[in-house]
């Protein structure tokens, strides 16, 4: 019984000691030295993100709040290869369990909008907010854990983007004004979740977009100025069309053939749900 | 007539005069209050000691053996803090340090527009000042770093406990900086230590709904499982080196055996649905499993103990079995049955190695045969067997 009550006592006393979370700035930056393009890879493991286009002069920058019990800061450059790597990692290794006060970590990184940026992102339990407009982005790669992750595209990107692959677990990923990122080809693998595409934005060509996703929840949100065409693959999926026209084993928006600009969706799903919406 | 609105006016007049002087003098003696204030902030400024900065002097190499810091390379701040709170605990007087391709300073420092320094440099306890060229990186501890226009530092540049202040200067590559640890803000006292208790109550109210989840689960398995508890009793008794061995298998495999579980799930594709019901099922089976080893374990132990379950506790369909022995033999006139349920509790304890004294208790004639029972059997089933 005495027993039982220290450990009562131990378990209740706990929680003070827990939320008395120690946490630590730190600020990174690189003056811009003329270099044409960047490599940013952004490793987050915990916490909060923030990216968005940063200052003339730099090239990148970082100000992180980090735990410092639990995680050290990512900042590293390699000038041979124009590669930048910043964020926070696990410190040692070892299984661990991401608690509330480990989510308080926040980080702003800005990215120099004058140089070709090549960015991939590595999320885990992460609450991203990833403003890519205005940076001139030449291919983004997103790999996102247990996340809720939110990518606009609010300007017109100056380049052409090749490829933007985005790969989920079970996260919750919304993709706004895709018509403004200018990537020919779209790829997208979700886990279990939900995910919102919104292709809305100012059109140069044509898109298109792999989409394979298994118990997901899937929102399209089409512009009726593009043709759009859907191949779809799905197994116990239920899809709300919504506008679209079958035409054997497409569905296809009515004025496909008429328009200047396509976009050109291969779905697969597997146990999900897909729903079509139009924006103008 | 006239007479009196002109007596009216000039009482309006005197009236209102006091009350524009009065806003006036307010304003003016604000003002000069305002005037005040900033000339005494000015004036402690100036007085008041600020923090401790040490003498600018250079700090010479350790001898042979003595500490050590490498700045070549600063993409791990806290590596490079520890290795200098190691060498250097605090800034003294006759601090020795050696810094390979470089130097060490103590107190502010700073480089001349018309300097060139080669090497790495480390400013330990005061600000450094970049108005010429460093071809190497740039360290501080505890001060701050200023680059001025024209100022050129080849290398990396790190702050730490300090700031770095680009005002024009040439930084040729990265900069970081990294602060002292900052604790979260403490609220009021009174709202502290009402959160205190909030968050001692939810802790305790979440500990009594475990307690009281696994109360629940372990009556219903003392109800519903007993004979597997019994197998679980008997196990951990009688083969105590086979049950320790399986239960560190066991859970060492737990987590792979989830792994593949869920891996096996989805990508069988079609599993992928069942998969929040296999996690549920595998974590209910877990704390299953553990609840009937501990039981199993405390049946074994009380079993050992009281000798068959007669003073059993922590299992209550062991304490209620045990009881209406305990009833009969009390009362030493039970019928045959029941005497016979009271000596299968004390055969129990005698063949699993009960007291002598129960050992002493247990040669009653009435105990019928000498056959060897199951330690769990001996304490539990056969008196419920005997009972009417």
């Amino acid at each position: 019984m005495r027993t039982a009550g220290l450990a009562l006592a131990l378990a209740a006393g706990s929680a003070g000691t827990l939320s008395a979370q120690a946490m630590r700035p730190f600020t990174t930056f690189r003056q811009l030295h003329g270099e044409s393009r960047l490599q940013a890879r952004l490793d987050f493991a915990a916490g909060q993100l923030r990216v968005v286009p940063g200052r003339a002069g730099e090239l990148y920058r970082m100000s992180l709040s980090y735990d410092a019990d639990r995680f050290v800061p990512l900042s590293h450059y390699d000038p041979s290869t124009n590669a930048a790597t910043l964020g926070v990692d696990r410190a040692g290794g070892g299984f661990r369990v991401v608690s509330r006060s480990q989510l308080q970590q926040d980080a702003v990184v800005e990215l120099s909008p004058r140089t070709d940026l090549s960015l991939s992102l590595s999320l885990g339990a992460v609450e991203a907010d990833v403003e890519l407009g205005g940076l001139r982005l030449s291919d983004l790669r997103v790999e996102a854990g247990a996340s809720r992750t939110a990518l606009h595209f609010s300007q017109p990107n100056p380049i052409r983007c090749r490829t933007a692959d985005i790969s989920a677990g079970a996260a919750e990923i919304s993709v706004l004004q895709l018509g403004n990122s200018h990537c020919d080809r779209l790829r997208v693998e979700g886990g279990i979740g939900r995910m919102t595409l919104d292709f809305g934005g100012t059109w140069t060509s044509s898109q298109v977009a792999e989409l394979s996703l298994a118990v997901t929840e899937l929102r399209l949100r089409l512009p009726r100025k593009v043709g759009v065409r859907i191949t779809m693959d799905r197994f116990l999926a239920s899809f709300e069309p919504a506008g679209l026209v079958r035409r054997g084993d497409e569905w296809v928006s009515p004025d496909y053939d008429r328009s200047e600009r396509h976009l050109d969706i291969a779905l697969r799903t597997t146990v999900g749900a897909v729903k079509v919406n139009w924006t103008d | 007539m006239r007479t009196a609105s002109r007596l009216l006016l000039a009482v309006g007049v005197l009236l209102a005069l006091p009350a524009s002087a009065h806003a006036k003098t307010t304003c003016m003696l604000s003002r000069v209050s305002g005037v005040f204030e900033t000339v005494r902030a000015f004036v402690q400024q100036q007085i008041a000691p600020g923090p401790q900065r040490p003498k600018p002097q250079a700090v010479e190499p350790a001898p042979a053996g003595g500490p050590s810091v490498d700045l070549g390379d600063l993409s791990k701040p806290e590596v490079v803090e520890r290795q200098l709170r190691t060498a250097v605990p605090t800034p003294r007087s006759d601090l020795k340090l050696t810094v390979p391709n470089g130097q060490a300073r103590l107190g502010d420092f700073t480089i001349g527009s018309a300097e060139t320094m080669t090497g790495h440099l480390l400013v330990l306890g005061g600000d450094a000042n970049v108005y010429g060229k460093l071809l190497g990186n740039l360290v501080t501890m505890d001060g701050n770093v200023v680059m001025h226009p024209g100022g050129v530092v080849s290398g990396d540049i790190l702050a730490l406990h300090g700031d770095v202040r680009d005002q024009g200067g040439e930084i040729g590559g990265e900069v970081r900086t990294l602060s002292a640890v900052t604790k979260p803000p403490i609220a009021p006292d009174t709202a502290s230590t009402r959160s205190a208790v909030m968050a001692v109550g939810r802790n305790v109210a979440g500990v009594v709904g475990v307690f009281f989840t696994l109360l629940a689960l372990g009556v219903g398995l003392v109800t519903f499982a007993r004979p597997s508890l019994d197998v679980v009793s008997d196990t951990a008794s009688h083969s105590f080196g086979r049950s320790f061995i399986t239960g560190l298998i066991g859970q060492i495999l737990v987590l792979p055996t989830f792994g593949m579980l869920v891996v096996g799930l989805v990508l069988s594709v079609a599993g992928i649905l069942l998969l929040p019901f296999a996690v549920v099922v595998f974590v209910l089976l877990l704390i299953l499993g553990v609840v009937r080893h501990r039981l199993g374990q405390q049946l074994s132990v009380s079993a050992h103990r009281t000798g068959g379950g007669v003073h059993a506790v922590g299992c209550l369909g062991h304490f209620r079995l045990g009881t209406r022995g305990r009833r009969d033999g009390a009362g030493g006139s039970g019928t045959g049955d029941l005497a016979g349920g009271h000596s299968g509790f004390r055969r129990g304890a005698a063949e699993s190695g009960g007291s002598p004294r129960q050992l002493r208790r247990s040669t009653d004639p009435a105990r019928g045969s000498d056959r060897r029972i199951p330690l769990g059997h001996a304490a539990v089933r056969r008196p419920s067997r005997a009972a009417p």
